[in-house]
């Protein structure tokens, strides 16, 4: 007998030979398929919004960029505010007019350090006394703040910078303030 | 393949739940009798079975048409059963074909048309488990020698020279089979 033969033979036996699988095999298998569909559908859920957090965070990160940079610089010039933080914050100026520390410069040196308050309390008498538009001082307030003047706190003559202030020159004589408002002594003679 | 067979796998491919338990019944047995030549046990055969129905879903849309449906799945089932035959195969033992003897009188007095198919399948079984897959792969599913070579990871030169020594190795064990039953007889 040929190899041929032998091998048409066996190939005839088992030709379109067919086993009918176990009964719960289909669902099984389905089951299976459903399951593994619903990882892979998880997992895509979550790698989208993994995406989503690095492109939002990379863009908060690059739109933060300059304001960062300026306020979190190390050579030591994070304690100095820049002249357009100052201009911002003197935008709350009417608030504070109401609490009685009505100086614009102390209300700047507040916002940093409430230490420095009492040391300028000269300055934010000079400003109660400017009259400023719009601005509705209670009588109480203004009686209170008389009541704690000494005598070389009344000054006749307004600084310069104040004056200058009032006449709505703000962005010209914003370097001038943190020269001599930071340092918060100031000292004036009878 | 037939244009119901197209348009079914048509359907698979956008997804249809339905089209895809219609797929499974209608070629199911021939897979399942694939994964059963390939296995040892009919539990085993379950599991290349189920398998291979899982690598058919998922790579389902990279078939072609233009190509043979039956055969793609066929080669699925013998891959996978040969991958679940790799991870077992430190548990096996395997026999050398050299201790099959047969005498050119006894290849000379075989007759296949003595032995029916239960015979011959226990036969293939009984061989060596890498002659028997060489065996079932080139004779019974059509391989050529270099797609068995491919699948096994063999030189097409040793997959021809296993079939050779299959060959003979079943004569033989089918001739002591029927002297077997002629004793007993």
């Amino acid at each position: 007998m040929s190899t041929e033969q032998f091998d048409q033979y066996v190939t005839g036996m088992f030709a379109n030979e067919t086993v009918q699988p176990p009964a719960g095999a289909e669902d099984a298998l389905f089951q299976r398929m459903n399951k593994m569909r619903k990882q892979k559908r998880q997992i895509q859920a979550l790698g989208a919004a993994v995406v989503i957090c690095v492109g939002v965070l990379i863009g908060a990160h690059v739109a933060g960029d300059p304001q960062n940079g300026a306020e979190n610089s190390t050579d030591g010039s994070r304690a100095i505010v820049p002249s357009t933080a100052i201009m911002a914050k003197e935008k709350a100026e009417p608030v504070l007019q109401q609490e009685g520390v009505s100086q614009p410069i102390s209300a700047t040196a507040e916002s940093t350090e409430t230490v420095e308050t009492s040391n300028l309390e000269p300055n934010a008498t000079v400003a109660s006394e400017t009259p400023s538009a719009g601005s509705d001082v209670s009588f109480q307030v203004e009686a209170n703040l008389k009541e704690k003047r000494s005598p070389m706190h009344q000054i006749d003559a307004l600084p310069a910078t104040t004056a200058a202030y009032d006449s709505g020159e703000r962005s010209l004589l914003a370097p001038e303030e943190e020269t001599w408002v930071l340092p918060a002594v100031v000292k004036v003679k009878d | 393949m037939n244009s119901e067979d197209v348009d079914l796998i048509e359907r698979c491919k956008k997804g249809h739940a339905q089209a895809e338990r219609e797929l499974y019944r209608r070629y199911s047995p021939m897979m399942f009798g694939v994964a059963i030549r390939y296995s040892n046990s009919r539990h085993d055969a379950e599991d290349i079975a189920q398998d291979a129905w899982v690598k058919v879903f998922r790579y389902l849309k990279s078939f072609s048409e233009n190509n043979s449906f039956e055969g793609w799945l066929r080669r699925i089932v013998v891959n996978t059963a040969i991958t679940h035959y790799r991870r077992q195969k430190k548990h096996t033992h395997h026999l050398d074909i050299d201790e099959v003897y047969a005498t050119p009188q006894d290849l000379e007095a075989f007759n296949e048309s003595d032995y029916n198919k239960e015979e011959i399948e226990k036969a293939i079984n009984a061989l060596p488990k890498g002659y028997a897959t060489v065996f079932k792969l080139y004779v019974i599913d059509g391989f050529k020698h270099k797609e068995i070579a491919e699948t096994l990871g063999v030189d097409v030169n040793t997959s021809k020279s296993q079939l050779s020594r299959a060959r003979k190795a079943l004569q033989v064990t089918l001739l002591n089979m029927a002297r077997i039953a002629k004793k007993k007889g």
